[in-house]
């Protein structure tokens, strides 16, 4: 269980031991690594379905007791998020293959080392913890946006690192708040200490949380703190925003596993601490992306909006609050993550042919490029009018997915999304649950639109314009991650069945206290009791 | 002895708080390294204060909870340290790599319009 | 705690420190630098008061350290000059007023907030910690008198390994940035005091181009090369102790990392280079394979990823000492340490040299006129 952090370790390692300069060496380890990773993830999958509990089981670092040191825990929900990364890491790279891989120093260590972060941060059940791997996966993340250099990578980089910082900052004092008035780290510990909290202290777990809270919904992209994100994503190497579409779903995720965690039904007088500013944050947070995607005037500019929309559409709809919402959510997030990430790998590759004369690397490459051999970059490529079909398919799957207009997975993840909206009461149905469907409907509308307008404007509009010429290891990753969709929309039941169950016992965590406290610990009908 | 450290602690972060919200590259490293010091002590303070009570067990064997510091949130201010210590590094070197590339310190990486 | 006279002295120097670089950054950087090394010693003493000797020993290298690098890096800035009244337009200057008077409400909130929510925590009881367990394990269990290097390198080790690796991933990006760095076109030239001391040089009709700059830094090069080994003596000697004392791998590698650094000030980037072959990328990767092989040996005994164990060994000559295995992890972590610190510090270095070179021509008849 410990692989997933620890394969990318080892991989980075060696990488820097062999020396950093050999690039196939790197890229063979690094194709290995990912691939380990996709077959971990999938085992972790099924284990935790398997189990009775939902819980594979728990992972004690050092062979220490529980609320004391570390550890890991795997259940269906950090499966899921695993086994995304690891899908996205396998299309993201193959894609950076083709040339991306070339532009600066240290992709391959860097590449891997922003794996280990993700994975860390998807499987630690310890708050500092969590902090630490956050850091190493936005270092990781600092690393590969400025990778390349460039003048506008690195203003917009600079903007990107100075806001991490800070919410690092907010970070570090939350996790400290909250030891200094709960004496632990430890999630599941600090679960069952939460209801027990002294009445004066509350005031003070609270604020601890709440500034928690602004620094994860920082990295998620939450309105207002979400005017750094649309810049550094339209700036960043196409691969590696394609990576970082899941950077921001690391925040949903904390907030999701969080917040149902410290402040579910059983937190005392601190239930659903921040519910209401969540969905409100959430709500603005679709309504911004969505105006920014019609504003957008170029694509990889539009693509990071959409990044919003999807950030936002999965935070209210976890501030709803009930299983069948968090379940949907979940399925939207993998669906929409998979169809941004295909998206912003695909923008590179229609832009590419639209203005050779503004393209990013030629820029890079007459300025800066004397020590990096691109020479074979546009030679390789085959000029073949079947690549513009196929880029045009791509794109019109992407749009579908994004917007979620059927018959791919985007459809089906709103569609689970209102009927749980709209069938979360008996009688009557909430008015935000009315106002999240209008928003979820227009957004769609929006996005849409959008897209669409690009699209013409790309694809159809412009007779005179150079056939891209694009490799095979190219479009691949962006058929494959399509065709994940597919496979989605496909086996919607059975996927739709597990994220049901992953939300079901983040709603019912006493599973997740008893694997990780032990049997002895965890107070056995603290869940019924507070009920 | 506590209000003291609370004083200084709030006068770093509003001293912070104040050169991060400036337009110059320089001001925001500085204000930045300011804040992490404001944290550091912030973490130690959540242990709650004691003196001469290092966390250093004297003959070995079992030791004493009350007699020592609470050595939590120092290994945690380690850390911190180190990580900071590492972002700023990274920060002042894209801030010479921008102000290489575009000419200014300032950090939309051009001058105001006068 | 009762009320202390010299730790309120001690901290309203800190206070007047922090106040006045905030003051000064935009002008006078170089002060607004020595006066944030003012409050981090401030800082620092703090931690010693508090009983957290560990603390104040990293955060007076880290804090050499950073200044170094940060004057490193004032090269590279543009020259500022206060400017005069009435240089901005009326509206302008009205937005900018109402900006400041924002910001400073904001920053006061801020600070004040802070202050409030640490005094609140400080004055009420301690809730049940996990860190008594801490205490009572760490030498029965863990094997070392230092709790917090305990804590580091054995309980938390996880948090220890990513930390590191944070440190590597920053050294990588720099190396990364930088090979591509241009200079900005007004810091190209020698800076103003070399070129006088050049253009002295050259007057005197005797002395040769450079001869100036080079006997300034006579004495200092002949400390700092006597100072070399003696700083890498307490290198290892931070590192060695660290589990029972104040010290541990880190405070140990960056120690290490500034006797380099000296090196590199005291005779010149060249000299060294052609004297010392330093690897920092191999360090760096060597250090993350020996911790993260240690915490994997654990795996071949069937114990869980960073499992530590320690024994007593008997060594002829020294006799009865403490092995760990949580110091051999520690190890990985002094020679990453060493290897990501001298990266950034030479990869920053390294770019004064290229200016001189880069464009040569231009720089060449600049000087030149300057020069004649």
């Amino acid at each position: 269980m410990v692989a997933p952090v620890a394969v990318p370790l080892f991989a980075s390692a060696a990488m820097l031991v062999l020396g950093g300069d050999r690039r196939t060496l790197n890229a063979v380890l690094n194709v290995a690594s990912v691939a380990a990773l996709v077959g971990i993830a999938i085992a972790l999958l099924r284990g935790a379905d398997a189990s009775p509990d939902g819980l594979l089981g728990v992972y004690r670092l050092g062979d220490w007791p529980a609320p004391f040191a570390i550890v890991l825990v795997v259940d269906r929900l950090t499966a899921i998020m695993l086994l995304l990364t690891s899908l996205l890491a396998s299309a993201t790279l193959i894609f950076s293959l083709a040339r991306w891989h070339r532009v600066g120093a240290h992709f391959h260590s860097l590449f891997q080392l922003l794996l280990m972060g993700l994975n860390g941060a998807f499987l630690t059940g310890d708050l500092f913890n969590l902090f630490v791997f956050f850091e190493v996966l936005l270092a990781a993340s600092y690393g590969l946006a400025l990778h390349g250099s460039g003048t506008a990578r690195v203003t917009t980089g600079m903007h990107y690192i100075i806001v991490n910082l800070v919410a690092s900052l907010l970070f570090l004092i939350g996790v400290s708040l909250i030891y200094g008035v709960t004496g632990t780290l430890n999630m599941a510990d600090l679960a069952t200490r939460i209801p027990a909290i002294r009445a004066e202290d509350r005031a003070l777990l609270e604020t601890g949380a709440a500034v928690l809270g602004i620094a994860f919904l920082t990295k998620a992209g939450m309105w207002p703190m979400c005017f750094w994100l649309p810049r550094i994503y339209a700036v960043a190497p196409p691969p590696v925003a394609a990576l970082f579409a899941i950077l921001t779903k690391v925040g949903v995720y904390i907030i999701l596993r969080l917040w149902l965690l410290l402040f579910g039904d059983h937190a005392g007088s601190s239930a659903h601490f921040g519910g209401e500013l969540l969905l409100i944050g959430g709500m603005a947070t679709i309504v911004f992306g969505a105006i920014g995607c019609l504003a957008s005037q170029d694509m990889a500019r539009l693509a990071a909006y959409s990044v919003l929309v999807s950030s936002g559409t999965a935070l209210s709809a976890i501030a709803m609050g009930s299983v069948g919402m968090t379940g949907g959510a979940l399925y939207y997030l993998v669906s929409s993550t998979l169809g941004l990430a295909a998206f912003f790998l695909l923008i590179e590759l229609i832009e590419r042919g639209r203005e050779p004369g503004a393209d990013l690397l030629a820029v890079t490459r007459e300025l800066y490029g004397e020590e990096d051999e691109l020479d074979d970059a546009k030679a390789t490529g085959i000029e073949i009018p079947a690549s513009m079909a196929a880029l045009g398919g791509a794109f019109i799957c992407c749009t579908l997915i994004i917007s979620g207009l059927p018959p791919l997975s985007g459809f089906v993840a709103k569609f689970a999304l209102l009927t749980a909206a709209l069938n979360s009461q008996p009688n009557s149905i909430p008015i935000a649950a009315w106002i999240f469907l209008v928003i979820l409907i227009l957004s769609g509308l929006a996005t849409l639109i959008a897209t669409t307008r690009a699209g013409i404007h790309a694809l159809w509009a412009s007779p005179d314009r150079a056939v891209p010429s694009v490799r095979l290891v190219e479009i691949i990753p962006i058929v494959a991650l399509i065709l994940f969709c597919a496979a989605q929309t496909m086996q919607a039941g059975t996927v739709m069945r597990y994220t049901l169950a992953a939300a079901e016992s983040l709603y019912t965590p006493h599973d997740y206290l008893r694997g990780v406290l032990g049997a002895e610990n965890a107070p056995q009908n603290y869940w019924r009791e507070a009920r | 002895m506590e209000i003291v450290l609370a004083i200084g602690i709030g006068v770093l972060v509003s001293s912070g708080v104040w050169l991060i919200f400036r337009p110059r590259t320089f001001q925001i490293v500085i204000g930045l390294s300011l804040l992490s010091y404001a944290v550091n002590l912030f973490i130690i303070a959540m242990g709650r204060l004691k003196t001469e009570a290092a966390p250093i067990l004297s003959a070995g064997g079992v030791g004493d909870p009350g007699r020592y510091a609470d050595p939590l949130p120092q290994a945690l201010v380690l850390t911190a340290i180190v990580i900071s210590f590492a972002t700023t590094a990274l920060l002042l070197v894209v801030l010479i790599a921008s102000r290489g590339l575009t000419g200014t310190d300032h950090v939309d990486g051009r001058e105001l319009d006068r | 705690m009762t009320f202390d006279v010299v730790f309120a002295i001690i901290w309203a120097v800190g206070i007047s420190c922090a106040l006045a670089a905030a003051y000064q950054a935009k002008f006078h950087r170089l002060a607004a630098l020595i006066f944030v090394g003012g409050a981090g010693l401030v800082t620092c003493v703090s931690f010693v008061w508090l009983s957290a000797p560990d603390l104040a020993l990293t955060q007076l290298v880290v804090e050499a350290v950073t200044t170094v690098l940060l004057v490193l890096g004032l090269r590279w800035l543009p020259k500022r000059f206060e400017k005069e009244k009435g240089e901005w337009a009326d509206a302008t200057a009205g937005i900018l007023r109402w900006y400041r008077v924002r910001d400073i409400f904001v920053a006061a909130v801020a600070g004040g907030g802070m202050a409030v929510l640490a005094y609140a925590v400080m004055t009420s009881p301690p809730p049940d910690s996990i860190s008594n367990f801490f205490v009572e394990n760490a030498y029965t269990k863990g094997g070392g008198t230092n709790i917090v290097n305990v804590i580091l390198v054995d309980f938390r080790a996880f948090d220890t390994l990513g930390e590191i690796t944070i440190l590597g991933i920053v050294g990588l990006t720099v190396f990364a940035l930088l090979r591509r760095f241009r200079p900005a076109a007004d810091s190209i030239p020698m800076p103003e005091q070399q070129r006088a001391q050049d253009l002295f040089d050259h007057e005197s009709g005797t002395r040769q181009r450079g001869a100036t700059v080079k006997s300034a830094m006579a004495i200092p090069a002949l400390m700092m090369a006597a100072l070399f080994p003696l700083i890498i003596m307490t290198a290892l000697y931070l590192l060695l102790r660290g589990h029972d004392l104040p010290g541990g791998g880190f405070v140990a590698g960056v120690t290490m990392a500034a006797a380099f650094i000296l090196q590199y000030m005291a005779r010149g980037t060249i000299w060294v280079e052609t004297h010392l072959r330093i690897l920092p990328i191999r360090w760096m990767g060597a250090g993350l394979l020996v911790a993260a092989g240690v915490g994997a040996a654990a795996l071949l005994f069937g114990r869980p990823f960073l499992t530590s164990s320690f024994s007593y060994v008997d060594i002829p000559w020294i006799g009865r000492v403490p092995a760990a295995s949580a110091m051999l992890f520690d190890l990985g972590v002094f020679a990453l340490v060493v290897g990501a610190t001298v990266l950034m510090l030479i990869a920053i270095a390294h770019q004064s040299m290229r200016s001189h070179r880069a464009p040569r021509a231009s720089l060449v008849n600049e000087s030149n006129i300057e020069v004649r």
